[in-house]
């Protein structure tokens, strides 16, 4: 029966004549002889200037390995089938689809003390005695009420600070107070706690095991450049942290603890070396992050410490190192690549706020301040702290989810960033793996739309994107690491 | 399109500008806005109107760059690709347009047939038994 359902192969080489019509796409130029073009869902195509001209020009020889990548990938239709149509539109509503699930990261910022005193915090902390910066349980109460209002099935709830653990009573009873109302709401609820683990006691990491928290802690890199980055009267940040991780792993679970970097002046010297006390404290990654223009960092002109293609140069170095262990047998990733990498080589959408158009604020993630306001994303809450306030959607005592969601702020917030329409973003051949970032844009430039020439967030993407594909075309041993990344 | 450069008055303290015309018969006037935006993070731009068909693009350094090596192959490099992509979009736009309906409505607008009927009765002839393949209907 199959051999009577398919045709002999002539049938398949045969071409139904020789023009074709393109499909929608964007291209940017990659190199000095390459230009990669991208369709309305990711895919793309890697051509050199004068197949692009003869392409857009209809002038391709459809015997051609060009012709034939780009009718796979959706770049064109011609007499054989017209499918791809069909098929765009499904993957680009698979991408969005996430979208009418709206909120599912909610961040509960239980406290704004600190007893570290890094010069970079983004949070602008408070010294820990202060617990007027301690969120109530009247506003916990009325931020779990939107945990339940979302329409999303899966939620995240995240505890941070300033140092979350300094208000563990309220975090215990968060947690509880979920667990209580889920019995009913059945939703699929992941808890967090970003954590410093300086404090950690193991009846606090019993009740996280216990309630299947997951913990995020931080690290920088090895122990002068951790301690350096970040300072405690004993200097002692960096032993405090490794013991928090070890204890944290033998109580909650080794793969229940992740970590988190951030890049300094004094990083950018060591990216090897921070790397490499990724893979020395049996870490499966590492998210290589550059500084925020946000509280402390703007402060103490960390954030003006160094440069986005200095932060580049130090991001392509460590990016080889990592590349150079999995090829050494050391299965490790970067989670940043791994992010893109979902968004070149597949259909499926991040929740990495980041990353989305439109943008995350709001929509993806809302975050509830000590002091009852509600912010649309962690940087949002950030530039609060640095009396700014223009991305403040709300306050528990006074609005609901549905106040929130669909407030005009956000709403005229979202529609004027979307990257299909922005200028420079709307015909940007990695239009489709980047996202909008007004928070970002608004703080470095005044303006949420922002001035992309100029933009740091722009030129970060742009050449991180570019190296990607760059390595997927021209390092075969690369791109098939890079293939294992995509999760 | 042409591109050349003039000295500034005082060419010690001030930066070389550089200036291009082009002809609005062979490129749109909004590639070449979209390019000259491309540049705003190192250059002042200032458009001037032509006598006929024509603009003129002044580009000024913001700052005392050795650029001119760069710049030259550049900027009417980067108007030819804008203006490439204005031919796309105008061309596919139609189609874009017909794909974006299809992305958020419930239903089939390309191939009715093919997504809604029962397979079971091979509306696309697959099985056609000569092996030649029917075009969808």
């Amino acid at each position: 029966m199959l051999k009577e359902a398919f045709g002999a192969e002539t049938i398949y080489r045969a071409r139904m004549g020789t023009s074709y019509s393109l499909l929608p796409f964007r291209f940017l130029r990659l190199d000095s002889s390459r230009y990669v073009l991208t369709n309305l869902v990711g895919e793309y195509v890697v051509v050199d200037r004068e197949s692009l001209q003869a392409f857009v020009k209809h002038k391709l020889e459809p015997e051609t390995d060009t012709y034939e990548n780009l009718k796979a990938k959706h770049f064109l239709l011609d007499g054989d089938s017209t499918v791809a149509a069909d098929l765009l539109a499904c993957k680009y509503r698979t991408q969005l689809g996430t979208l009418p699930s709206l909120t599912s990261l909610f961040i509960f910022v239980v406290t704004l003390r600190c007893e570290h005193s890094c010069p970079y915090c983004q949070v602008s902390r408070q010294s820990e005695d202060r617990h007027a910066f301690d969120m109530q349980k009247a506003h916990a109460e009325k931020a779990i009420d939107f945990v339940f209002a979302t329409p999303a099935k899966n939620v995240k709830v995240e505890f941070q600070g300033g140092e979350p653990l300094l208000n563990f009573d309220l975090i215990q009873w968060i947690v509880e107070r979920v667990e209580d109302r889920n019995t009913v709401e059945s939703k699929n609820v992941a808890f967090v706690i970003a954590t410093n683990l300086a404090l950690v006691t193991d009846e606090m990491l019993t009740f996280c095991r216990d309630h299947k928290i997951l913990i995020s802690t931080s690290l920088d890199g090895p122990r002068d450049l951790h301690n350096h980055n970040r300072p405690r009267k004993r200097n002692d940040s960096y032993e405090r942290a490794i013991d928090g991780i070890e204890r944290a792993r033998a109580i909650v679970g080794r793969d229940r603890v992740s970590a988190l970097m951030t890049t300094t002046k004094a990083s950018l010297q060591q990216p090897q070396e921070i790397v490499d006390e990724y893979v020395a404290r049996g870490f499966p990654s590492i998210f290589l992050r550059a500084l925020s223009p946000y509280g402390f960092a703007v402060k103490t002109r960390a954030i003006a410490s160094y440069s986005t293609a200095e932060w580049l140069v130090f991001y392509r170095s460590a990016l080889d190192h990592i590349i150079y262990l999995n090829l050494i047998g050391v299965r490790f990733r970067e989670d940043y690549a791994s992010l893109l990498l979902r968004k070149m080589l597949t259909p499926f959408p991040t929740s990495y706020v980041d990353l989305q158009t439109p943008a995350g604020v709001g929509i993806s993630c809302l975050v509830f301040n000590y002091t009852g306001e509600i912010y649309a994303s962690d940087e949002a809450r950030m530039l609060a702290e640095m009396n700014d306030k223009t991305f403040r959607l709300g306050h528990l005592d006074e609005d609901t989810f549905t106040d929130v969601i669909t407030s005009d702020k956000l709403i005229a917030c979202l529609e004027t960033t979307l990257t299909e329409s922005m200028p420079m973003c709307a015909d940007c051949g990695v239009q489709p793996y980047c996202g909008s970032d007004p928070v970002f844009h608004h703080a470095t430039q005044g303006d949420m739309v922002g001035l992309k020439p100029t933009s740091g967030f722009c030129q970060k993407n742009m050449e991180v994107i570019r190296h990607l594909i760059r390595l997927m075309e021209d390092d075969p041993e690369a791109a098939r690491v890079l293939r294992t990344w995509i999760l | 399109m042409t591109a050349t450069s003039r000295e500034s008055a005082n060419s010690e303290s001030t930066p070389k500008a550089l200036v291009f015309e082009f002809d609005l018969g062979i490129v749109r006037l909004a590639a070449i806005k979209k390019a000259a935006y491309r540049f705003t993070a190192d250059y002042e731009v200032e458009f001037k109107p032509l006598h006929g068909s024509g603009v003129q693009v002044i580009l000024t350094p913001r700052r005392a760059l050795s650029q001119m090596a760069v710049l030259h192959p550049s900027f009417p490099n980067e108007v030819l690709d804008q203006e490439l992509r204005e031919l796309v979009a105008d061309e596919t736009k139609p189609i874009r347009d017909l794909i974006m309906a299809q992305t958020f409505s419930e239903l089939s607008l390309t191939d009715p047939i093919g997504e809604e009927a029962d397979y079971h009765e091979d509306p696309l002839g697959i099985l056609n038994s000569s092996g030649a393949r029917e075009k969808p209907k």
